[in-house]
């Protein structure tokens, strides 16, 4: 039996060494990584705002935008980005309706963690990292096999490229809203069942969290809506955009809306909640004409 | 709880922890162990049908008690039938009453009478076809006088609720079982290794063959229509592996989990697919079924003996049974029609034990005609398997009707072609495995430990990377559900 035992132990003690071995160096590799120097501006935030601001158009400042990033990981991600980085002075936080709906929460919490949380695994404290592997319960091959493709590139590739990071990034060249589309994201963001979602206190919680950060460190924070459809927004429900509109008077945000920024059919991706590559080039002209007024 | 479920990952070292540390010197405590631990690896599926499993196992225990201790054959043959009625009473209401009651009202509205019989709304309990067969066999035999009857309750409980074959075999006999159950055991560390390296092969099977051919055979029997006639056949190859790493994959890690308590369980599998005609394919696929069929029913019936009329009626029987012993559909029924038509030529010309021994024996290659053989009977197989899969006759009908179509020479093309590339590819390998290990129990069996270590531990983590690379969500036995 001993000897069985002994076998055993050192026959998945190897890959464990191996695997943890390779998790220390993801996280050092995470945390040594820094943004350029001269970078004073950052975005921060989901698809939405990654689509809409073309950094490369804005001098001094980087998009840090990933598809379906949740307030959880953009407050990991602000830490990280200001650990002995005082020269950044402004965070621009992308802050939408649908950043309230508990639908957010499958992908921190729930099966599509899977898919989207594990590029921020190494990102994240050791309570969150656990939580994390304990979600997705029927996608958890998938999830353990995407931690395992994280930890693989984590160690070969240079801190920059990162996949958590995120980058400016709009590949929608030729496309136009659909109303049959816009509705189903309407469906897909707010309703359940044909009852409105409640809201997410996990995102509320993380969105505060950051608002705290930025006080703490005398950053100045931002908020960005994002351009959407009119009829997209015509189709938000009254308990989402009336709380928005509290939760920015009650924390004082700075708000930039441009959710009801008029643009054509064509400045929209087929969902109506995110712009296109035409409507991010107006985007950022207009965005960029708005920072310099104000300052 | 599934074997390849991360519950399972748990439950089995500790109940080989308590099984081989804290109760490894009293075999009563051991066989109490085992019985609660199958206990609650059934009550995860569903707590309330444990009760019809303890009412069949108490059932059949005292059936077999009262039978031994009666004076009268009236006796005798009360008990018996008592019990072959309960449990094939259970069996015909959870799994065939609502296929009879709706092929009746069915037959009646194509006389002209409207009927609406009142189905029963009730899930099939998991593993109710494998332990009644357990609890059979048991009667049987004792009736028959071949066994004495088990008198401790817990030692004849571990017998029919052994959680390794609890929910899908091998169908077990009291002749091999009850024995082991009885004798004390000891830990044998050969034997320990080789039921892991027999449960990784199971868990490859099922997790990287059969969940992978599961996407591509469900994409092309869900929507046939879709597809061209070479994607079909594809889709019916792929189905044809993935039944087969599916089930053996099952058996396997049911086999190398009983040895890791010291309990060898009988072979279910022996390379089918290497199978020189149909015959000797069925005494190669799901073996514990195919002998409990023969041993309870087709020799009872007379067997191979008698004249011609006899031999088919009891060909027809045997495989029409089979087919339904596997579900409530006409599609199972017509299955086993297939087989036995492709069994009756052999048994007319008595060419139906001619291969006994696996192909090529002591040989690296077959011979051309074997090959040839073995093309064929994959082949008929494979066109039987259709019928297995699809959800009705109709369905079947058609599908192979899109098969044999103009569209059949066309390259075949489908939704995540790199994907399935590496399916087919892994099954290649999965196949020149099992052909290199044909002659043994399993595949790893004796190839594996010949090696060298460096070479064998970078197989095994090589094997592990694949379950893990190319596993899908966590999916069902197909047997569980029969």
């Amino acid at each position: 039996m001993k000897r069985f035992i002994k076998r055993l132990i050192f026959f998945f003690a190897f890959p464990i060494v191996i695997l943890l071995v390779g998790y220390i160096i993801a996280l050092k590799k995470v945390n040594s990584y820094h943004p350029e120097k001269n970078i004073t501006i950052c975005y921060i935030g989901d698809s939405h705002i990654q689509k809409a601001i073309d950094d490369k158009l804005i001098p001094n400042s980087k998009n840090f935008g990933k598809s379906a990033e949740q307030y959880l990981h953009s407050y990991y991600k602000i830490k990280l980005l200001l650990k002995d980085n005082p020269q950044i002075k402004k965070i621009f936080l992308g802050f939408s309706y649908h950043n309230l709906s508990a639908y957010s929460d499958e992908f921190t919490d729930g099966e599509k963690t899977a898919f989207v949380g594990t590029k921020y695994f190494f990102l994240l404290p050791a309570k969150e990292q656990f939580k994390m592997l304990k979600s997705a319960k029927e996608n958890r091959n998938i999830l353990l096999k995407n931690l395992v493709k994280e930890l693989v590139n984590s160690n070969l590739k240079k801190p920059k490229d990162l996949e958590f990071i995120g980058f400016y990034q709009n590949k929608f060249n030729n496309s136009k809203a659909d109303v049959k589309s816009i509705n189903k994201r309407v469906r897909q963001h707010f309703y359940k069942d044909n009852k409105i979602i409640p809201f997410s206190q996990k995102n509320i919680y993380y969105l505060k969290k950051i608002i705290e950060l930025c006080k703490e460190k005398n950053l100045e924070l931002t908020i960005i809506n994002s351009p959407l459809h009119p009829i997209y927004k015509s189709k938000i429900p009254a308990k989402y955009t009336n709380y928005y509109m509290e939760f920015c008077k009650k924390n004082q945000l700075n708000v930039l809306d441009l959710s009801e920024m008029k643009l054509a059919e064509d400045c929209y991706i087929f969902d109506g909640d995110h712009v296109s590559a035409k409507g991010s080039e107006i985007v950022t002209k207009h965005f960029q004409k708005l920072i310099s007024s104000q300052n | 709880m599934l074997f390849n479920s991360l519950g399972f990952a748990i439950f089995l070292p500790i109940v080989f922890f308590l099984y081989w540390f804290v109760v490894s010197k009293n075999l009563k405590a051991q066989n109490t162990l085992l019985l609660i631990s199958s206990y609650y690896f059934y009550s995860c599926w569903d707590w309330r049908f444990l009760f019809l499993l303890i009412f069949s196992t108490l059932l059949d225990y005292y059936t077999g008690l009262k039978m031994s201790n009666s004076n009268s054959q009236k006796s005798r043959r009360f008990w018996f039938w008592t019990s072959i009625c309960i449990n094939l009473g259970f069996l015909g209401v959870f799994k065939y009453y609502n296929f009879f009651a709706s092929s009746f009202a069915e037959a009646l509205s194509g006389l002209g009478f409207n009927v609406h019989p009142s189905l029963i709304n009730v899930i099939l309990p998991v593993g109710i076809s494998f332990y009644t067969f357990h609890g059979l066999s048991y009667v049987v035999d004792i009736y028959k006088n071949r066994i004495e009857p088990e008198k401790n309750y817990i030692t004849y409980a571990v017998f029919v609720s052994y959680f390794p074959l609890l929910v899908a075999g091998p169908i077990e006999r009291a002749t091999h079982l009850l024995p082991q159950i009885k004798r004390k055991r000891s830990f044998d560390y050969y034997q320990a290794t080789d039921g892991l390296r027999q449960i990784l092969w199971g868990l490859f099977k099922k997790i990287v063959i059969a969940d992978n051919c599961a996407q591509y055979a469900n994409m092309m029997f869900e929507n046939p229509d879709n597809f061209s006639g070479s994607g079909l056949l594809l889709g019916a190859i792929f189905f044809a592996f993935q039944i087969y790493g599916d089930f053996s994959g099952y058996s396997d890690i049911a086999l190398g989990t009983s040895k890791l308590f010291g309990i060898e369980l009988l072979q279910n599998f022996s390379f089918p697919y290497f199978s020189r005609d149909i015959a000797e394919f069925w005494r190669r696929w799901h073996i514990s079924l195919s002998s409990w069929f023969k041993d309870y029913l087709y020799i009872p019936l007379g067997g191979s003996k008698g004249n011609t009329w006899m031999k088919v009626r009891n060909t027809f029987i045997i495989f029409i049974v089979s087919g339904f012993w596997h579900g409530a559909n006409w599609t199972f029924i017509i299955w086993g029609l297939l087989n036995a038509i492709y069994f009756l030529p052999l048994l007319f010309s008595n060419k139906n034990r001619h291969h006994i021994e696996i192909v090529a024996k002591g040989h690296f290659f077959p011979s051309t005609k074997e090959t040839f053989s073995i093309l064929i009977t994959f082949g008929l197989t494979v066109f039987a398997w259709i019928f297995f899969r699809a959800e009705s006759v109709s369905d079947a009908l058609n599908y192979i009707s899109k098969i044999f179509s103009s569209s059949l020479f066309e390259i075949p093309r489908f939704p995540k072609m790199g994907r399935a590339k590496t399916t087919i590819l892994l099954t290649v390998f999965m196949l020149i495995i099992e052909w290199l290990g044909r002659e043994n129990n399993y595949a790893l069996q004796k190839i594996v430990p010949k090696w060298k270590a460096p070479i064998r531990y970078a197989f095994y983590y090589a094997i592990i990377f694949c379950i893990f690379w190319y596993g899908q969500k966590e999916q069902q036995f197909i047997y569980f559900q029969f």
